[in-house]
């Protein structure tokens, strides 16, 4: 069930109404329950694996706090990295790694069994499989690195791993930061449910009138490439870097909103990304819980910027080079993050940026421009389905326009959304309306209410992160 | 404020933007919307004004294709010369037996025909068919065909509030079905995916016979979800008093034959045996052409029910003949 579906509508008061209803003390099982029925409206064969991922980093993390062993622990967060991690290449990059090989499809010609096996891990992406995932190890690695103890009791630790707003897409949130929060008697305040309203009210705007739209408007452009002219498609790789900002901040949004109606605070994930100034900015700006995941967990074990110059390149490729296969079993990711890895190793070493405050008009413009231009090429990569598709993107020119159609319409909400970030100045939506008049405040909800009424997409869009 | 005043104040606000909301876009832009998303409901609704008394139902074989065709009438106007009564056609790519239920329940009582005929495709009750990318316009399409407010049925198309199905629903159906729903061979045929493998080794140009088995290589049982659309239509057309005629399409049989071999040929043959008893049992008139045309009737680019003028004639004239005798 996605955030902009009825399902989810009729889903989300009817789980409210139960957590309010039951004592304090006993929230957090309707929490996990309502969780759990959230998950399997996707599909619920796919419970199975996150069941698995729970018990394994809840045993495995018992092990490794009670043991004094320095031998047994690393052996016990090898086997839960490996359990982890084998479950997502199993359902995530089997095909890319193995099922798409010319060996394994004669065995699967063969062989009935192996036939079957193929057809479960190619079956679909179990949703949100990478991002729960991710959390479930990054508890685990904390408890091994003795930064947290572990949660005594499996119901509870199952819910920090099922918490339904940020559990198909994140934000990925800490052990220390999301786990205590679900547990904290809470009583809502008319404040509670005004805040949840903007965020969602302008989440959903973001989603299914920006996002959805865009992807409408480019998406025929990205699966024929050759037929259009080199001025869409310069058009479309800019139209896609909102489409995608859009879609996945909207769900953020949507996503902080609704864990605030159970009193949790999710992380920020966006600040302005495209308003940087430099790639580390970017970075520091776009999807954040992801980055500082890898900052974290790869990174800075694999030495950071304390050792040698190639050291730290080699770190920076292979962090950005493994966020890119993060996003999907395809080449295209892996070496969109390895252009990220490569442009920031040569923006650092050549010309970092000085403090914002430091920097004149001028230069100030010319490193907006190039980050932008370079985060958009970077997209374009991401978007493509196959490496050869880029040079066709670029070598063959058709004489279709992205504007033939009646779009010019479309063009109202998505000046809008520009006006807004414009107007919102770097601060998120109800951080900005806080303190506004009334008549500021219901400006901004009838232009998105009105918006999403009006313009909303009614094509076959879903939620871009949804498939990694 | 009191809570609730607050609360109250906010409600009728924001229903308040709801209406005037509504208000603005049912009279400015929801009628260009229905007028792209909703064609399903014009095509049927022009139609049905002109009152005929034998209604037609057909996908795009009712069509001419290619300009080479020396004559370029529909089959429906090539019927329509030959008979007393009155016929008009519903036709457009891509549609079922699932669509065109949806379109006899939407009738009004006034202008309900005296005798339905409809085109019964073989191909339409493959996964292919069922899981067509297709399917989610023309399921989209029947969301604009009610009176609520405008903004409330682009609410439920923007909402996905029909039958929809994503891309990868409908590719790992396909996928599934060709993989490991099994056919009534005693050889090597057992699935799509092995039938295909085997033609793919023995033969050197092997993706027109591909095509084929990929489209026609189904088993057409009780458990067939396309079937519980024809029985819907049968149940109707008592329930109206209406006489129905179903068609089983001819489809190009020799070519199967000669890309794939017997088996495909006899399957397909088999299916639409399995359709004409079936209905024939419920008292329902099923003609039976399946095997009827040679393959230089049907258009080479689509091997299957598209066809020239000699074969839309002939089933023109399929139809005339149940049209005329008195049965």
């Amino acid at each position: 069930m996605t955030f902009n579906s009825v399902q989810f509508i009729l889903f989300l008061p009817l789980a409210l109404l139960l957590y309010y209803a039951v004592n304090a003390n006993r929230r957090w099982i309707v929490l996990l329950l309502m969780s759990y029925i959230f998950y399997a409206g996707w599909k619920i064969e796919y419970l199975a694996l996150i069941v698995y991922s729970t018990l394994i980093d809840y045993f495995i993390a018992q092990w490794i706090f009670s043991t004094s062993s320095k031998i047994k622990k690393r052996w016990l967060l090898a086997l839960s990295l490996v359990s982890n991690f084998s479950l997502l290449i199993l359902f995530k990059y089997f095909h890319f790694l193995i099922g798409g090989s010319p060996w394994f499809k004669d065995l699967a010609d063969s062989n009935e069994t192996m036939l079957w096996l193929q057809f479960v891990f190619e079956y679909g992406i179990p949703v949100g499989i990478s991002f729960y995932t991710f959390q479930t190890v990054s508890y685990t690695l904390d408890v091994y690195h003795g930064r947290i103890e572990p949660e005594k009791n499996l119901g509870k630790f199952a819910l920090f791993v099922t918490f339904f707003p940020q559990l198909v897409a994140g934000p990925i949130e800490r052990f220390s930061e999301l786990h205590p929060q679900l547990f904290t008697a809470f009583k809502p305040k008319l404040e509670t449910f005004r805040l949840a309203f903007q965020l969602c009210l302008y989440g959903f705007y973001l989603k299914m009138v920006i996002a959805d739209n865009l992807g409408d408007i480019i998406s025929p452009l990205f699966a024929t490439p050759a037929s259009y002219d080199l001025a869409s498609k310069i058009i479309s790789a800019f139209l896609f870097g909102f489409q995608i900002f859009a879609d996945f901040f909207g769900y953020t949004l949507i996503a902080i909103g609704v864990a605030h109606l159970f009193g949790v605070r999710l992380m920020d994930n966006f600040k302005s990304p495209y308003g940087s100034y430099s790639l580390r900015e970017f970075w520091s700006k776009w999807h954040i819980s992801l980055s500082t995941w890898f900052r974290d967990y790869i990174y800075i074990p694999l030495g950071g910027s304390k050792h040698s110059r190639n050291r730290w390149i080699l770190a920076i490729l292979l962090t950005f080079g493994l966020s890119g296969l993060w996003h999907g079993a395809n080449v295209t990711y892996i070496y969109w993050g390895l252009f990220h890895g490569a442009y920031y190793v040569i923006e650092q070493r050549l010309f970092p940026a000085p403090p914002k405050d430091k920097m004149k008009f001028t230069e100030k413009s010319l490193r907006w421009i190039s980050t932008f231009i370079a985060i958009t090429f970077g997209w374009l990569l991401f978007r493509v389905s196959s490496m050869k598709d880029v040079s066709v993107f670029f070598s063959h020119t058709g004489d279709m326009n992205i504007f033939q159609s009646n779009i010019l319409l479309l063009f109202i909400p998505i000046i809008g959304f520009f006006m807004l970030e414009i107007l919102f100045r770097q601060q998120r939506i109800d951080q900005f309306l806080e303190n506004k008049s009334p008549l500021v405040r219901w400006s901004i909800y009838s232009f998105t209410l009105i918006s999403i009424l009006l313009f909303s997409a009614r094509g076959d869009m879903q939620f871009i992160y949804f498939q990694f | 404020m009191k809570p609730y005043n607050y609360i109250a104040s906010r409600l009728i606000g924001f229903v308040l933007i709801l209406l005037i909301g509504s208000i603005i876009y049912q009279f400015t832009i929801y009628p260009s919307i229905k007028k792209s998303e909703g064609w399903l409901q014009h095509l049927a609704e022009r139609q049905l004004e002109k009152n005929a008394e034998i209604l037609y139902f057909s996908s795009s074989t009712n069509k001419a294709f290619g300009p080479t065709d020396t004559d370029q009438r529909s089959i429906v106007e090539i019927v329509k010369n030959s008979i007393q009564h009155k016929i008009v056609s519903i036709d457009t790519g891509a549609i079922h037996c699932g669509i065109f239920y949806e379109i006899l329940k939407r009738i009004p009582q006034n202008q309900l025909p005296k005798k339905i005929i409809i085109d019964l495709n073989v191909r339409s009750f493959g996964n292919n068919w069922i899981h067509s990318g297709l399917e989610n316009s023309l399921q989209r399409n029947l969301v604009y065909w009610n009176a609520y407010p405008g903004v409330i049925n682009h609410l439920r198309a923007s909402m996905k509030v029909y039958n929809y199905q994503s891309p990868a629903e409908h590719h790992s159906a396909i996928e599934y079905g060709e993989k490991f729903a099994e056919l009534p061979f005693g050889n090597s045929h057992t699935t799509i995916k092995k039938w295909c493998d085997s033609l793919f080794k023995a033969s050197k140009t092997p993706e027109e016979g591909m095509t084929m088995i990929r489209h026609f290589g189904h088993f057409i049982d009780e458990k067939n979800t396309m079937l519980r659309n024809v029985d819907l239509i049968v149940e109707w057309g008592k329930k109206q008093h209406i006489p129905i005629v179903f068609i089983i399409l001819p489809e190009n049989v020799h070519r199967m034959e000669f890309l794939v071999g017997n088996d495909l040929r006899n399957l397909v043959e088999q299916n639409a045996d399995f359709l004409q008893k079936r209905y024939s049992t419920k008292n329902v008139q099923v003609i039976n052409l399946v095997d009827d045309l040679d393959e230089t009737v049907f258009f080479e680019s689509f091997p299957t029910e598209h066809y020239t003028s000699v074969g839309r004639k002939h089933i023109a004239q399929k139809m005339i003949e149940k049209i005329n005798s008195k049965k």
